[in-house]
């Protein structure tokens, strides 16, 4: 019997079909041609006739050819529709892909692990690059001129230091004569010892200039600046560390016209965490002097009258807050 | 003097009328091509006939409209075939062409009939 799976393929060449399609064909027409050469041969048809005669068919002027070239080879237009299986269906074809590789992994747990290790290190260390490119590159600082802040450092190339933390006196210098900064400000990493209720903690902290803030251009969550005023007077407040204690060779000092004035600064000092001293001092929680002092009491003790004003002062002697109504007593006699 | 007709219109004839031979074969079941050709030669008494080269191109422009639907059918101790049948795209399209065809001939016998007559 003749190869007519030969003789088709061999007309199929030209059309460059995909493989299984033209495997397809080839396998339908030769079994087609086998059956009408068997019946051929069956009528009585000579072996070389037959074949003859099927080739001839076969060939047809190269019809089949030319047929199939214009219906296998025709680009149909394939509407987008979800779960339909055509070529040219690019979410069909991807949910194929992705199904045909879920068995495959499933297939090979092996192999499996090893594309999930590698997808694990691979996802994993671009993140961690990422985040350090952004905080190092990226991000800017949380200032609100951040490109205007500078980091200024000494340097003394001669000793081989090529940058060092600047000095207090250097410092004190380059802000007497800074021309080139809005504002200077030094700071120093410090520890702490926070004393909560008894337990002590050591806590990470910074010693800084006053101006630290302002040149950040940041303002406290809590509390206040170092700058502060005092009935309406501005002041700068320093830590002054332990060495460094607030006397009374400092005081504010408040002149009162009446009892009730004198005792709402008397209580709104000593009772905010302060101490009564003596003779109308006392002393705020911060350990700052203050004087309450009535203006009875000043006129009192400056009584042109050397034997009242005596009286007036030894009153005052005695007491803590002063009391009007007593000296007044006394100055009477 | 016997006149043939003419190789172009016995070709358009044919090409006119085989989508509708092949369909209305294939709707009440399945055949593979060889059958299908032989059923149309048989039931022509042999005025038509599709050789392979024409038969299966054909087959397979209906299946690519998805008019019918061809499945790979194997039966125990012979070798496999391909069986097309209609599907119910086809099935409406038949119906379409049936009609058409029969208002078709029924024209051509007006005005053919009528000369003859």
């Amino acid at each position: 019997m003749p190869d007519w799976k030969a003789e088709v393929r061999r007309r199929l060449l030209a059309l460059q079909l995909a493989p299984t399609r033209e495997n397809a064909i080839v396998e339908e027409l030769a079994a087609h041609l086998d059956e009408a050469y068997a019946e051929l041969l069956a009528s009585g048809v000579s072996e070389a006739d037959a074949y003859r005669q099927m080739r001839a068919e076969l060939h047809d002027g190269g019809l089949l050819t030319h047929e199939l070239q214009r219906i296998e080879r025709s680009p149909t237009p394939a509407p987008l529709v979800l779960g339909t299986n055509r070529r040219t269906n690019m979410i069909a074809d991807l949910r194929q892909d992705l199904r045909f590789g879920a068995r495959m992994l499933l297939k090979n747990p092996g192999f499996t692990l090893i594309v999930l290790l590698t997808l694990n290190l691979g996802i994993g260390a671009n993140t961690a690059i990422f985040s350090v490119v952004n905080a190092v590159m990226l991000r800017q600082l949380p200032f609100a001129n951040a490109d205007r802040l500078v980091r200024l450092n000494e340097s003394n190339p001669e000793r081989g230091w090529p940058t060092f933390s600047v000095s207090s006196p250097n410092f004190l210098d380059w802000r007497a004569r800074n021309q080139s900064f809005e504002g200077l400000a030094a700071t120093i990493g410090e520890n702490f010892n926070l004393n909560a209720g008894g337990e002590i903690e050591v806590v990470r902290g910074a010693s800084v200039t006053t101006d630290f803030l302002p040149v950040l251009g940041v303002t406290p969550m809590l509390g206040r600046n170092f700058l502060f005023t005092v009935m309406g007077i501005p002041c700068l407040g320093l830590n002054g560390r332990p060495e460094f204690k607030h006397n009374e060779a400092f005081s504010f000092q408040v002149a009162t016209v009446d009892q009730a004035e004198t005792d709402r600064y008397w209580n709104a000092i000593v009772g905010n965490g302060g101490a009564e001293s003596a003779c109308g001092w006392c002393k705020d929680k911060w350990g700052l002097s203050w004087q309450i002092t009535p203006v009875a009491l000043t006129e009192a003790v400056t009584d042109p009258d050397p034997a009242v004003a005596k009286r007036a002062f030894e009153a005052m002697m005695q007491m803590k807050k002063i009391d009007i109504a007593a000296v007044k007593a006394a100055r009477r006699g | 003097m016997k006149h043939k007709p003419s190789p172009m219109l016995d070709r358009e004839m044919k090409k006119g009328s085989a989508e509708l031979l092949i369909l209305s074969l294939v709707e009440t079941r399945a055949r593979h091509g060889y059958e299908i050709g032989k059923l149309i030669e048989a039931r022509s008494k042999g005025v038509l006939k599709f050789k392979v080269g024409s038969l299966y191109p054909l087959l397979y422009r209906l299946e690519k409209r998805g008019w019918i639907e061809g499945k790979w059918v194997e039966k125990p101790g012979e070798k496999r075939r391909r069986c097309y049948k209609l599907t119910k795209e086809g099935k409406q399209v038949l119906k379409a062409q049936r009609s058409m065809w029969q208002s078709f001939v029924v024209a051509i016998n007006q005005i053919t009939g009528l000369e003859n007559a």
